[in-house]
C-alpha cells in the first residue's frame, strides 16, 4: 500500500479510530495486524520474510541475554540471517553478474544462474532495524524484549516499514508500551506533516520525475544545459520523494502518539559534505554510524585509519542503495570528497583569501552551500543514472557543454515543475532561516489559520497534485 | 434598564434544563477531565474549520477555475470545449495528434466548396479511449454526416497510463453528462474525487493561464500545424520495436474495445464513418498491430482508407516534422486528398459502405 493512493486515506483513519477505541493491552494486536496488511498489500508472500526476520531475532536477542557464553554466537545467527536474506534477495544477481563479466574478461566459463525473484520492498530497512536490536542487546544497551508481539510490532510497524526512518529499539519500544491517550494537538500536528509529505511528494518529486526521466531516457542526445537542469530537479525530486515519505510516517505515527526519528532536516542549506550526512537520511547516517563506522574502530585508531574507516561505510551505503556500480560510485564520490576535506583542511585554512571569507559569513556560507550542493549534484548524477558509462558521459557532456539549446518537453509540465521548485524552495527557506518569527509564527497559533492554511494546502494538492505517480523511490531499495 | 433586570432569568434559564445524567457527570469530573474535554472541543473546532475552509474552498476555487477554463478561446481544453458542447460540423474528425495535426478542416470545407462544414475534434497525447468518449457525447447531441477517425497504427497498442490520460475530460464531469461513466471508471475512487471542483482542474492550470493570457488568434477548427522540423533522429525506428510475433501480446483490450465501441456507436448513429490510415514516414510495427485492429472490426459498417504508405508521402523526410506526424503544409496536401475522395462519399446512402480499402 503506497501512502499516496486512496487506499491509504481509507486504511489510515480506520486504523487510528480503531487504536484509540481499543484498550491499551490490544493495541499491539491491531497495530500488528494492520502491520502486516499494510505489507501485504503489495506482495502477501514477502511477510514471511519479515516474520522470518523477527522470529531470528527474538529468538537470539533472548538467548544472548540468557547466557554470555553463547552471545557472540546468537549474534552472529542474527547477522548471518539478516544479511543473507538481504544479500541473496538484494545483492545475489549483481554479484553474480559482477563475477560472470570478470570470468569472461579472462575467458573463463562461468554459468552460475541468475536468482530469478522480485525485490522485497523495505528490505533493506527493517533488516538494518532488526539488527541494530540485537546488536543493542549484544552490546547491553537494551534488554531483550520479552513480548514477542511487542517486538514484531517494532519491526514492522507499518508507517515506517518500507522506507524509515530506520528506529532504534530504546527509541521506539517504550513507546510500544506505553498507553497513549489521543491528544487532538498531537493529530492535529502530525496531520499536517503528513500533508507536507504528501505536498512534497505529489506535488514537487512526481512533478519533477516527468522532465527527469525524459532527459535520462536518452542523455546522449541532451544539451549540457538540459542535463544540468535535469540533474538538479533530480536532487530536488529525490529529496521530496524520500524526505515526503518519511515526513508521512512520521506524522502517521504521531497521530498515535508515537515520535519517530527526525530524517531529514532541509540537507541542501548544509555548508559541508559532514553536515549534509548530518542532515540526509539521519535514520540511516546515525546506523552506519552507530553500527559500522563505530565498530571499525572510528577515529581512534589513527589519522589514516580514519579516513579508511570514512571510505568504508561510504561504499558499504552506497551498497545499501542498490545492487549496482552505480551506487558503489555515488558513495565512493561522497567518501572521497569527506576525506579531501579532512586532508585538505588546514591548507584550505592557510589559503590568502580564508581570512576574508571567514570575516564575510554571509559570502562565506553561499559559497558553501552552493559548493556542497554541487558535489552532491554530481554523485546524483551516477545515483541516477542506468550505469556508470552512462554517469561518465552525462558528467562528460556536462563539464565539456556540449551540445546547444534546451529541451522544454512539455511546456505545461515544465511549467508545473519550476513552480513546485519554486515553492519548495521557499518554503525550506522559510524554516531554515526561520522567516516564521516575522509575525508567521504568532499567527499560526490561531486554530483557524492553521485550518484554513491546511485547507489551502489540500486545494493546491488536488489542483497541482499527481495521481498517478506511483511508487516512493526508496522502495526499490 | 429593565433588559438588564431580565438577564438573569434568561441566562439562568437553560441551566435548568441540563440532563441530570450530564449534571451528576459535571459534578464528578476532576479538573483534568474537563481540560481533556477543553481540548477534544477545541480539536473538533479545529476539524470543523477545517473541513468548512476546504468545501468552501475547494467549491470558490472550482467555479472560478470553472469560469476560465470555459471562456478559452484558443487550445486544446477549447477545442475539446467545442468538439463536446458545440461543434455541428457536417464532417468530425477524431484521432490523436497525428489527428490534430493531419486534417486541415479549412482546406476540406475549401475543397468542397463550402458546401459542408467540417471540424477537428482530435487532441494530442490522447488514445482511442478518448475518441470514443467524446464521440460518445456527441453523438448524444448532434449527428455529422460522416465521421472521419484517424486510424494510428498503433492505437490499440498498449500505452502507459491511456486511461489517467483522459483526466483532460474532468472539466466536463457535470456538463456533459455522456462522459462520467467513462471518467468514474477509471479508478473505484474516481466518482470521490471528483467530488472536488479543484480536481477536476488538475494539471490544467499552466494551460489554462497560457491560453487565458495569450490566446491565439487563428482559428483553423481544431487542427494544429507543424512547422521547422525535428533532426533526424527524430525519423529513426526505435532500435526496440517489436517484432511481429510478439506484436498480439502487446494488444490492450481496453483499447481495441474503444474502437469497436467507436465504429458500432457510429453504426447505430447511422453516421457513416472512415478510418484513415495517414502518412507516415516510416515503419516498424505497425502495420500487424493496424491489422489486429482492423481484424477486431470485422462485421462492422465502415470504411477505411490506408495512406500509410503512400507513396506521395512514404520516406518524403522534407514533409514530416518527424517519423510519425507531417508538417503544415504536406497536411494541407493530404487534406485534399481527402476533401477529394469525401465528396462522392457524402452524397451516397448511408448503410451502403463497405469495408473497403
Amino acid at each position: 500500500m503506497l501512502f499516496n493512493s486512496i487506499d491509504f486515506i481509507v486504511f489510515f483513519p480506520i486504523v487510528v479510530a480503531l487504536f484509540f477505541a481499543l484498550p491499551h493491552r490490544l493495541r499491539w494486536m491491531l497495530l500488528l495486524a494492520a502491520s502486516y496488511y499494510f505489507y501485504m498489500c503489495w506482495k502477501a508472500e514477502y511477510a514471511l520474510l519479515i516474520l522470518a526476520s523477527t522470529m531470528v531475532d527474538y529468538y537470539a536477542a533472548l538467548r544472548m541475554q540468557r547466557s554470555e557464553k553463547h552471545k557472540r554466537f546468537y549474534l552472529g545467527l542474527s547477522l548471518v540471517s539478516n544479511l543473507g536474506m538481504l544479500f541473496g534477495f538484494k545483492y545475489f544477481n549483481f554479484f553474480n553478474e559482477s563475477a560472470r563479466a570478470l570470468f569472461d574478461q579472462f575467458n573463463v566459463f562461468y554459468d552460475v544462474p541468475a536468482f530469478d525473484v522480485l525485490l522485497p520492498v523495505g528490505i533493506s530497512f527493517y533488516t538494518f532495524q532488526t539488527l541494530s536490536y540485537t546488536i543493542d542487546v549484544y552490546r547491553g544497551k537494551h534488554e531483550a524484549e520479552s513480548h514477542f508481539g511487542i517486538f514484531a510490532l517494532y519491526v514492522a510497524f507499518f508507517p515506517q516499514l518500507v522506507a524509515g526512518p530506520i528506529e532504534r529499539p530504546s527509541h521506539l519500544i517504550p513507546q510500544f508500551k506505553k498507553k497513549q491517550i489521543f491528544d487532538p494537538a498531537l493529530a492535529g500536528s502530525g496531520l499536517r506533516l503528513m500533508l507536507y509529505g504528501l505536498f512534497k511528494k505529489l506535488i514537487v518529486a512526481d512533478r519533477l520525475s516527468v522532465y527527469v526521466d525524459t532527459v535520462y531516457a536518452a542523455p546522449d542526445v541532451h544539451s549540457w544545459v538540459t542535463l544540468t537542469v535535469a540533474t538538479v530537479f533530480f536532487a530536488v525530486q529525490i529529496y521530496c520523494d524520500f524526505s515526503g515519505y518519511s515526513d508521512i510516517a512520521i506524522g502517521a505515527s504521531r497521530v498515535m502518539g508515537y515520535d519517530l526519528m527526525i530524517n531529514f532536516r532541509r540537507p541542501y542549506f548544509s555548508k559541508s559534505l559532514a553536515e549534509f550526512w548530518r542532515r540526509w537520511h539521519i535514520s540511516l547516517s546515525t546506523w552506519f554510524r552507530d553500527y559500522v563506522y563505530i565498530s571499525l574502530g572510528g577515529n581512534r585508531r589513527g589519522y589514516w585509519r580514519h579516513l579508511l574507516n570514512l571510505s568504508a561505510v561510504f561504499l558499504i551505503s552506497g551498497l545499501w542503495h542498490g545492487a549496482n556500480w552505480t551506487f558503489v560510485v555515488w558513495g565512493a564520490i561522497h567518501g572521497a570528497v569527506l576525506c579531501l576535506s579532512i586532508l585538505t583542511r588546514d591548507w584550505r585554512e592557510s589559503l590568502p583569501g580564508y581570512q576574508w571569507l571567514s570575516n564575510h559569513q554571509r559570502i562565506h556560507h553561499t559559497l558553501q552551500i552552493i559548493t556542497v550542493f554541487t558535489i552532491v549534484n554530481i554523485a546524483w548524477i551516477f545515483f541516477r543514472a542506468s550505469n556508470v558509462t552512462e554517469a561518465a558521459t552525462i558528467v562528460s557532456r556536462i563539464f565539456t557543454l556540449a551540445g546547444d539549446g534546451f529541451f522544454t518537453g512539455d511546456v505545461a509540465a515544465l511549467g508545473h515543475a519550476l513552480f513546485a521548485v519554486g515553492l519548495l524552495a521557499g518554503l525550506e527557506a522559510f524554516k531554515e532561516w526561520e522567516l516564521g518569527r516575522f509575525g508567521f509564527d504568532w499567527l499560526g497559533q490561531f486554530s483557524i489559520v492553521r485550518s484554513i492554511g491546511c485547507a489551502a494546502a489540500v486545494i493546491l494538492i488536488l489542483l497541482l497534485g499527481v495521481f498517478d505517480g506511483g511508487q516512493f523511490i526508496y522502495f526499490q531499495f | 434598564m429593565r433588559a438588564t433586570f431580565n438577564e438573569p432569568t434568561i441566562t439562568a434559564a437553560p441551566k435548568a434544563r441540563i440532563e441530570p445524567a450530564a449534571a451528576i457527570d459535571a459534578i464528578h469530573s476532576t479538573p483534568r477531565e474537563t481540560s481533556r474535554r477543553m481540548v477534544l472541543a477545541r480539536g473538533a473546532i479545529s476539524f470543523t474549520c477545517f473541513a468548512a475552509a476546504l468545501y468552501l474552498g475547494d467549491h470558490w476555487v472550482g467555479r472560478e477555475l470553472e469560469h476560465l477554463y470555459f471562456h478559452q478561446q484558443s487550445g486544446d481544453d477549447w477545442n475539446t470545449t467545442e468538439t463536446l458542447m458545440h461543434s455541428e460540423a457536417d464532417i468530425e474528425i477524431f484521432g490523436d495528434s497525428r489527428g490534430s495535426h493531419h486534417y486541415n478542416p479549412k482546406v476540406i470545407e475549401e475543397y468542397l466548396d463550402h458546401k459542408v462544414t467540417c471540424h477537428n475534434g482530435s487532441r494530442t497525447a490522447q488514445t482511442i479511449l478518448y475518441s470514443d468518449a467524446v464521440q460518445k457525447a456527441l453523438l448524444e447531441r448532434h449527428k455529422p454526416r460522416l465521421i472521419i477517425l484517424d486510424l494510428n497504427p498503433a492505437a490499440t497498442v498498449k500505452l502507459a497510463n491511456a486511461a489517467e490520460r483522459l483526466s483532460v475530460l474532468s472539466p466536463y464531469y457535470d456538463d456533459v453528462p455522456a462522459i462520467q461513466p467513462i471518467l468514474e471508471s477509471r479508478s473505484p475512487y474516481e466518482r470521490f474525487k471528483l467530488l472536488s471542483h479543484c480536481y477536476r482542474f488538475n494539471s490544467r492550470l499552466p494551460t489554462l493561464l497560457k491560453y487565458t493570457l495569450q490566446p491565439e488568434t487563428s482559428d483553423l477548427k481544431g487542427h494544429k500545424p507543424l512547422i521547422g522540423q525535428f533532426p533526424p533522429r527524430a525519423f529513426l525506428i526505435p532500435n526496440d520495436s517489436p517484432t511481429a510475433d510478439q506484436v498480439p501480446a502487446l494488444i490492450d483490450p481496453a483499447l481495441e474495445r474503444a474502437l469497436v465501441s467507436f465504429v458500432q456507436r457510429a453504426n447505430a448513429a447511422k453516421v457513416r464513418v472512415i478510418l484513415v490510415s495517414s502518412p507516415i514516414h516510416g515503419l516498424s510495427f505497425e502495420r500487424t498491430s493496424e491489422a489486429l485492429a482492423l481484424k477486431a472490426l470485422e462485421g462492422l459498417d465502415f470504411q477505411w482508407w490506408d495512406y500509410l504508405e503512400d507513396s506521395r508521402f512514404y520516406g518524403h523526410t522534407e514533409k514530416f516534422f518527424d517519423r510519425a506526424h507531417l508538417k503544415g503544409a504536406a497536411a494541407e496536401e493530404f487534406s485534399r486528398i481527402i476533401a477529394d475522395r469525401v465528396k462522392p462519399v457524402l452524397t451516397r446512402p448511408v448503410l451502403a459502405q463497405k469495408s473497403a480499402r
